[in-house]
């Protein structure tokens, strides 16, 4: 590769995706020395961190100190439409899905089973609380709750491999900006790491019945949608 | 007029009309039995009709939001979203932060499914409200598909105008969100810290043919997330707010 001058950020990270892929790197692989990429490129180390840095920000790579970068796992995929149905998500049909049961909120994250109640009326008959992961990689920390009739109606709604019809979902997804040292232990997420939040409420006619609350790494997910639009009449 | 038929129709003109914009609500049932002066039980058998044909979805705890319009264009996309600011309260505004030719390279030729040289036409815009950024909108498109895209004022015609202008049929939107963080020109664009978290939205738009016509990268700092993701799923159909489908 030619030597170029002012690279873009950019220029980097595609430099780098290129190297990734053209070596046929894999999860856990070191990428080669800070000093060599730059000499490659021609650019200043500071140029080439800002690239690296975003590849981290996105989590691509991962730095340790004193060792170099290293390749991380490849994103999880997931549909946004069946993010509460895991078993209904064709994402995840060939990969390892695993939800392990949480045995007790942690003290930082006290204010959610609060949340939890006030959001579904203070019907709640179940709360299942757990962490998700999706090929030996941890993806999200869910807590979901049913009120008495859904769970006199659909006993395992969210473990069902379809999505029971005449359900409707609203869903919100954010930035999970709430600091807890308990989340990014359960999760264990390294420092450059974000999270977003989604909540889907579970509406049967008029009524909400269930409510998912789910903390998502973000840096190891890829949410979903595909939309349709309408055709143009002729 | 007081028949539930009449009732219906007239909601349905509002929305077609636009008085009733879509990815909004319509006013509460009592305004609506108030204003038409009928029972509030005529009021919610006539929009049982527009839920029935899907032009209406009840929201509980919410309210009943318009889910369709008579308008089949992609330009919805981003009026559906300065409606949804605006209704907020927020003056809907964007700057054009560059604009340019540029060879596809890795990345962008995986997408749009081109040699690695062909060029594509950058338009990269600072989504604001009163002001307020909102978020960074990096977007890519093929530059033979529009004419004369290198003279388009993007400040006035949005992306999915000159698309129907050069009769490109935008018929999927894929969409795809991460979190990721604010750095360098982005964090100065939105006026934020080096390093803040952001949502990532990648969204790819495809014509009939399942060509990729128009890639855009988007930052969107947190508290306009919702503008962004808000949605409705039912019957497996996921609806956007801001994309009023």
């Amino acid at each position: 590769m030619p030597k170029l001058f002012n690279l873009l950020s950019s220029d980097v990270e595609e430099y780098v995706l290129q190297f990734i892929e053209t070596h046929g790197l894999k999860a856990g692989d070191r990428l080669p020395t800070e000093r060599s990429l730059a000499e490659e490129l021609g650019i200043t180390r500071s140029s080439l961190r800002s690239g690296l840095q975003a590849l981290i920000d996105q989590g691509v790579i991962y730095s340790k100190q004193g060792s170099g970068s290293y390749l991380c796992h490849p994103k999880a995929v997931r549909s946004l439409a069946k993010y509460c149905f895991p078993f209904a998500d064709e994402n995840l049909a060939n990969k390892r899905y695993e939800a392990m049961p949480v045995g007790s909120l942690p003290s930082d994250l006290d204010w959610l089973e609060d949340y939890l109640m006030a959001s579904n009326d203070r019907d709640v008959a179940q709360l299942d609380l757990f962490l998700e992961s999706i090929d030996n990689c941890l993806v999200a920390l869910t807590a979901n709750a049913q009120s008495a009739q859904s769970c006199a109606l659909f006993p395992n709604l969210f473990k069902l491999n379809n999505v029971p019809a005449g359900i409707v979902q609203t869903q919100e997804v954010r930035v999970f900006d709430k600091p807890s040292g308990s989340v990014s232990k359960l999760l264990r997420t390294r420092e450059p790491e974000t999270l977003l939040l989604l909540q889907n409420r579970l509406l049967l006619g008029d009524r909400q019945i269930a409510l998912s609350y789910s903390i998502c790494v973000g840096t190891r997910v890829d949410l979903i949608s595909r939309t349709g639009l309408p055709r143009r009449p002729n | 007029m007081n028949s539930i038929d009449d009732i219906a129709k007239a909601l349905q003109d509002g929305i077609a009309s636009g008085a009733y914009p879509c990815g909004t609500r319509i006013p509460s049932e009592r305004t609506l039995a108030e204003t038409f002066e009928v029972s509030r039980a005529t009021i919610r058998s006539a929009i049982d009709i527009l839920v029935d044909t899907g032009r209406l979805k009840r929201v509980h705890g919410k309210g009943t939001f318009v889910m369709q319009t008579d308008i089949d264009d992609a330009a919805i996309h981003f009026k559906g979203m300065n409606e949804l600011l605006s209704r907020a309260g927020y003056e809907p505004s964007s700057s054009i932060l560059r604009t340019q030719l540029r060879s596809a390279g890795f990345c962008l030729s995986r997408i749009f499914d081109v040699p690695e040289s062909s060029e594509l036409f950058q338009i990269v815009r600072l989504r604001s409200g009163n002001g307020v950024p909102i978020s960074v909108e990096n977007t890519f498109t093929i530059p033979s598909l529009i004419k004369g895209i290198e003279s388009i004022d993007f400040k006035v015609y949005s992306l999915y105008d000159t698309f129907r202008m050069n009769h490109v049929e935008i018929q999927h939107i894929n969409q795809k969100l991460s979190s990721t963080r604010a750095r360098q020109s982005n964090a100065r664009a939105l006026g934020t810290a080096e390093g803040t978290p952001v949502m990532r939205i990648q969204i790819t738009a495809l014509d009939g043919g399942d060509n990729v016509v128009e890639f855009t990268d988007v930052a969107v700092l947190p508290a306009f997330c919702s503008y962004y993701t808000d949605a409705i799923i039912s019957d497996g159909v996921y609806s956007i707010n801001y994309q009023g489908i």
